[in-house]
C-alpha cells in the first residue's frame, strides 16, 4: 500500500514521517572511498565557489537542499546553526541547490514564495539570513550526479582528505523538537575526534531532486488553466455579500481590478502566476472588476488575454460605491485592491495599490492548511528571523 | 575497519525491494499534500475576526481635525501655502492628477465647482500628490502628460484650468498628512479650518448618472452654517503612487531594453495596406530615414507614447525609406532607441514608386507622421517636426473608449475647447 493512502486514513506523526522518510532513500549508493569532486558553482553571494576555496577546512559537510522543498526550508535554522556551532573548530558546511529552475511548473512551487533561479536563491538567503555558503548546480547538475542525490536535503561530510564519511539525514526528524539522534553533528563530532563515524549512512528524507532530465518542454510546462475556459458573471449586492463571507471552506483571494486602471493590469500576471502556485494546496481566486458593466466586452478580452480561467466577478450596475459597500463597508474604493480571506471572512491580507507579490505569497503560505508531511510551516512562514 | 566494512555494516542501507517501493513514494512527495483543515491561525498570524484595515502608513485626516500646513508649487509658478486661504470662508483641498482617466472625467466637475462657490467665500485648491518619477508609461494610457510639474502646467493650459494646481510629488509630504487615498478625493474645511467633510466629489464616475452632490452638499450646509449632512465617504478613482512603495519605473525600462526589435521589409501592396488599415488599431506610421537627423530625434518620442498606449487599440508602425542596402544602419538605429514598434523598411530603393503606392510625395530628407483611423481616415498629417502632445491628443480622442467610457469624449471635448480659447 502506499504512504499516501495510508496518510488519508489518518496515521500518527511518527508513521508518517518514517514513510516518508522511506521516500528519499538513494537508489545507488556512492562507491567506498568516495572523495569530494571538483566543483565551481555560483553562490547567492555573488560569487563564484570551488572545492579549493574550503581546503582549509577540517571537515567539509556540503548539504544538497532547495528553496522550494517543505522539508529543506524547515532545515534551514538548522543547517545555520550547524554553521555557526562548526565554523570555530574548522568546519565548513557548504549548501548546494540541485533543482533545474526550468525544469519545475508553477504547481511545483506551492510550498514556496520563490522558484530555484540563483535570484530566487539571493531572495531567500537574505530573507533567512543563511550565511552558509548556497551555490547553485541548476544550470548543468553535473554535481547532483555525481554525488546520485535525488531528494533534499541530503547531507555529505568528509573528512579533512575529502574522503566521504558519512552521507544521508541530518537528523531523523523533519520537526525540530521530536530529533532524537543528530546524525551529521554526531559524524563531524567523530571526525573532529579522530574517530571512526558511528553511522556513515542513513537515509535522507525529502523532496525529488527537480528537473533531471531537462527543462521542462512548452507542452509539459502548460497549466490545465491555459486552456479552460474564460468567463465572467455580472455581481450584484448579494453576490458581493456572499463572496466577502468566503463560504468557500479554503482560503479566497480576491482582487478587485478595472481595465483602465495600469496598476492592475501590471499586477495581474503575478496573481495568476501565484493562483497557480498555490492551487494545488486548495487556495481559491476570485477577480471583481469594478467596471461599468458597459464596459464588459474589454473586461473579458482582459480576462482571456491572461487565460484567467476561475471565478470571475464584474460589477453589476454603474453604483460603484453601492456595490463596494455591499462587499465591505470598509473596504477603500480605488483599485487595485487585494485581500485575503480565511473560510468564514476573517481578512488575513489586504493590499491597496499594486501588489507586493511576495508579502502576498508569504501570507498565502501562512494561511495554507498543514500537511502531515511537514508540520511547522505556517510557524515558518509566519515568522520573518 | 575499511570504508566498505563500515558500509557492509550499516542497517540503514535499504535493501533492494525497499528501494523499488521507496522509488514510488519519491513521485508521491509532491502529491502528499494532504489538507487537514484549516487549522486556527498560528500565533504570529493575524489575528482571528479580523476585518479590513484603515490605511495605517497614511492615515486619512480625521474629521474635525485642523488644516495641515502646507507650501508647493503652482502651476502658475508661484509658491501657494495653506496660510494665504485665511481669508475665506471655506477651503477645499482636492487631490487630482494628471494620468488617472477617473480624476480627468472630474475635471469639468472640479471646474464647474471652482466657478459655483468661488463668489460664495468658496477657495478650491487642487494638489497632485503624484510624482512624474514614480509613475511607469504603461500608466499613462489615457494622457497626453505624465504627473511633472512642467507637464502639470501643460494640463492647466489646454483645460484652462484656473484654480490652483499645486505639486506634491516632490516630497508628498502634504498629501501623507491628508492620507489622499485617491486622485479624485477631497477635503472641505470649514472657516475655522477645521476638516467637515472628506471623500468623494460625487457619487458617479459618469457625471450623467450622478445623484448625490456630496461636496456640494457639504460646502452649502458650512454656507449656510448647518451641519454637514454626510462628512465621511469614500474616494473612487486611481490610488495615490506613494514612491515609499516602490514604483517599477527601472524594472520597466529594463524590460523595455529587453524586447525585441525587428524590421521587414515592405513593397508597393504592404504600402497600400498600411495606408488602408484594416485593423482596429489607430495607427501612426512614421517616415523617417538614417540619414535625416530631425527623423531620428523624433523617434525617441513615438516611441515612448507606443509604450504609453500599446495596451490600447493603438499601433506605431515605423517605415524606413532608406534602400534596403543601408538595412544593418536602419537596424542599429533602431536597437539604439529599443524601438519594438512595428518597424518596416522599403524593399526596393525606387523611392518615388514606393511613396506613390502609399499615395503621396514629400520630402524624404524630413519626417512624415500620419496617423490613420482604423477604415483608412487620415486624422493628423506633418511632414517634418511634430508636436508631440497635438499627434497623442487626436490619438486619444481617437481610440475607442471601450475599456473606460467617457475617456474618448473627455479628449473630443478637450480639443474643442482648446480650440475656441
Amino acid at each position: 500500500m502506499l504512504p499516501l493512502t495510508v496518510l488519508r486514513t489518518g496515521l500518527t506523526l511518527a508513521m508518517a514521517l518514517a514513510t516518508v522518510a522511506c521516500a528519499g532513500t538513494q537508489p545507488d549508493g556512492l562507491p567506498s572511498g568516495f572523495r569530494a569532486p571538483d566543483f565551481s558553482l555560483p553562490g547567492a553571494d555573488g560569487k563564484t565557489h570551488s572545492l579549493g576555496d574550503y581546503s582549509g577546512s577540517r571537515v567539509l559537510a556540503v548539504v544538497f537542499t532547495s528553496n522550494t522543498c517543505p522539508a529543506s526550508q524547515l532545515y534551514e535554522s538548522r543547517l545555520r546553526q550547524l554553521a555557526d556551532d562548526y565554523r570555530s573548530k574548522g568546519v565548513t558546511v557548504v549548501a548546494v541547490n540541485p533543482n533545474r529552475a526550468d525544469g519545475m511548473r508553477l504547481s511545483d512551487l506551492s510550498y514556496s514564495d520563490v522558484g530555484e533561479t540563483i535570484d530566487d536563491m539571493k531572495v531567500r538567503a537574505a530573507d533567512r539570513h543563511l550565511d552558509y555558503p548556497y551555490l547553485s548546480d541548476g544550470q548543468t547538475q553535473a554535481l547532483v550526479r555525481q554525488f546520485r542525490v535525488v531528494t533534499t536535503p541530503h547531507i555529505f561530510v568528509f573528512d579533512q582528505s575529502r574522503t566521504l564519511r558519512y552521507d544521508g539525514r541530518i537528523d531523523d526528524a523533519v520537526r525540530e523538537d521530536q530529533v532524537t539522534s543528530r546524525d551529521a553533528r554526531s559524524a563531524i563530532d567523530a571526525l573532529l575526534a579522530g574517530k571512526a563515524v558511528a553511522d556513515a549512512r542513513t537515509a535522507a528524507t525529502g523532496c525529488a531532486v527537480k528537473g533531471l532530465s531537462g527543462p521542462l518542454t512548452a507542452e509539459q510546462r502548460r497549466d490545465a488553466l491555459d486552456s479552460a475556459p474564460v468567463t465572467v458573471e455580472m455581481a450584484d449586492a448579494d453576490a458581493l455579500k456572499q463572496l466577502r463571507r468566503n463560504g468557500t471552506g479554503k482560503l479566497l483571494l480576491v482582487n478587485f481590478w478595472a481595465t483602465w486602471c495600469a496598476p492592475c493590469a501590471s499586477e495581474f500576471p503575478d496573481l495568476e502566476a501565484t493562483y497557480r502556485m498555490y492551487r494545488p494546496r486548495g487556495l481559491e481566486f476570485a477577480t471583481v472588476s469594478v467596471n461599468d458593466p458597459e464596459e464588459r466586452g474589454a473586461v473579458l478580452d482582459f480576462l482571456k488575454t491572461h487565460r484567467a480561467a476561475h471565478r470571475n466577478l464584474q460589477f453589476a450596475t454603474s453604483d460603484v460605491y453601492a456595490l463596494q459597500a455591499a462587499f465591505d463597508p470598509n473596504m477603500p474604493a480605488p483599485v487595485p485592491f487585494t485581500l485575503l480571506i480565511a473560510p468564514g471572512g476573517d481578512v488575513l491580507y489586504q493590499e491597496l495599490g499594486e501588489l507586493t507579490v511576495m508579502k502576498l505569497r508569504r501570507a498565502i503560505l501562512a494561511s495554507l492548511p498543514e500537511t502531515a508531511e511537514h508540520p511547522g510551516l505556517r510557524a515558518y512562514w509566519s515568522t520573518t528571523d | 575497519m575499511t570504508d566498505s566494512a563500515r558500509r557492509s555494516t550499516n542497517a540503514a542501507a535499504p535493501s533492494p525491494r525497499r528501494r523499488a517501493r521507496c522509488a514510488r513514494a519519491v513521485l508521491g512527495v509532491a502529491l502528499a499534500a494532504v489538507p487537514l483543515g484549516i487549522a486556527p491561525a498560528h500565533a504570529q498570524a493575524p489575528a482571528p475576526g479580523r476585518g479590513i484595515q484603515a490605511n495605517v502608513e497614511h492615515p486619512v485626516l480625521p474629521i474635525g481635525s485642523p488644516l495641515p500646513d502646507f507650501s508647493l508649487p503652482g502651476v502658475d509658478g508661484k509658491t501657494h501655502k495653506s496660510s494665504e486661504y485665511a481669508g475665506t470662508k471655506v477651503l477645499a483641498i482636492v487631490f487630482e492628477s494628471n494620468h488617472c482617466p477617473v480624476s480627468q472625467l472630474y475635471e469639468g466637475r472640479i471646474e464647474q465647482l471652482y466657478a459655483d462657490y468661488r463668489r460664495k467665500g468658496v477657495t478650491l485648491v487642487a494638489i497632485n500628490p503624484n510624482n512624474a518619477k514614480a509613475v511607469r508609461l504603461d500608466e499613462l494610457g489615457y494622457t497626453d502628460v505624465t504627473d511633472s510639474l512642467p507637464e502639470m502646467k501643460l494640463r492647466a493650459q489646454l483645460r484652462g484650468i484656473d484654480w490652483p494646481y499645486l505639486y506634491d510629488g516632490e516630497t508628498q509630504a502634504t498629501s501623507s498628512k491628508f492620507g489622499a487615498v485617491a486622485t479624485p478625493h477631497i477635503f472641505i474645511f470649514d472657516q475655522e479650518r477645521k476638516l467637515r467633510y472628506q471623500g468623494r466629489i460625487d457619487d458617479n464616475q459618469r457625471e450623467d448618472l450622478a445623484k448625490s452632490q456630496d461636496a456640494r452638499n457639504a460646502i452649502d450646509a458650512l454656507l449656510a452654517g448647518r451641519p454637514v449632512p454626510v462628512a465621511e465617504t469614500k474616494a473612487f478613482g486611481c490610488t495615490t503612487k506613494w514612491m515609499s512603495k516602490g514604483s517599477g519605473v527601472e524594472q520597466e525600462w529594463a524590460r523595455i531594453q529587453n524586447e525585441p526589435v525587428k524590421v521587414d521589409m515592405v513593397g508597393a501592396d504592404d504600402l497600400k495596406a498600411l495606408r488602408a488599415n484594416p485593423t482596429d488599431k489607430v495607427t501612426v506610421a512614421y517616415f523617417w530615414s538614417t540619414g535625416c537627423a530631425a527623423c531620428t530625434s523624433q523617434l525617441f518620442d513615438l516611441e515612448t507614447t507606443y509604450r504609453m498606449y500599446r495596451k490600447r487599440a493603438f499601433n506605431l508602425v515605423t517605415i524606413s525609406t532608406n534602400p534596403p542596402a543601408d538595412a544593418d544602419a536602419v537596424l542599429a538605429l533602431l536597437k539604439k532607441e529599443y524601438a519594438s514598434s512595428t518597424n518596416k523598411q522599403f524593399a526596393s530603393a525606387d523611392r518615388p514608386a514606393l511613396q506613390a503606392a502609399w499615395g503621396e510625395t514629400w520630402n524624404p530628407s524630413v519626417p512624415l507622421t500620419v496617423v490613420i483611423a482604423p477604415g483608412g481616415k487620415v486624422l493628423y498629417r506633418k511632414e517634418g517636426k511634430i508636436d508631440i502632445l497635438e499627434m497623442r491628443r487626436v490619438v486619444l480622442a481617437n481610440m475607442p473608449d471601450t475599456g473606460y467610457v467617457g475617456s474618448q469624449a473627455y479628449w473630443v471635448r478637450a480639443l474643442q475647447e482648446a480650440k475656441k480659447r
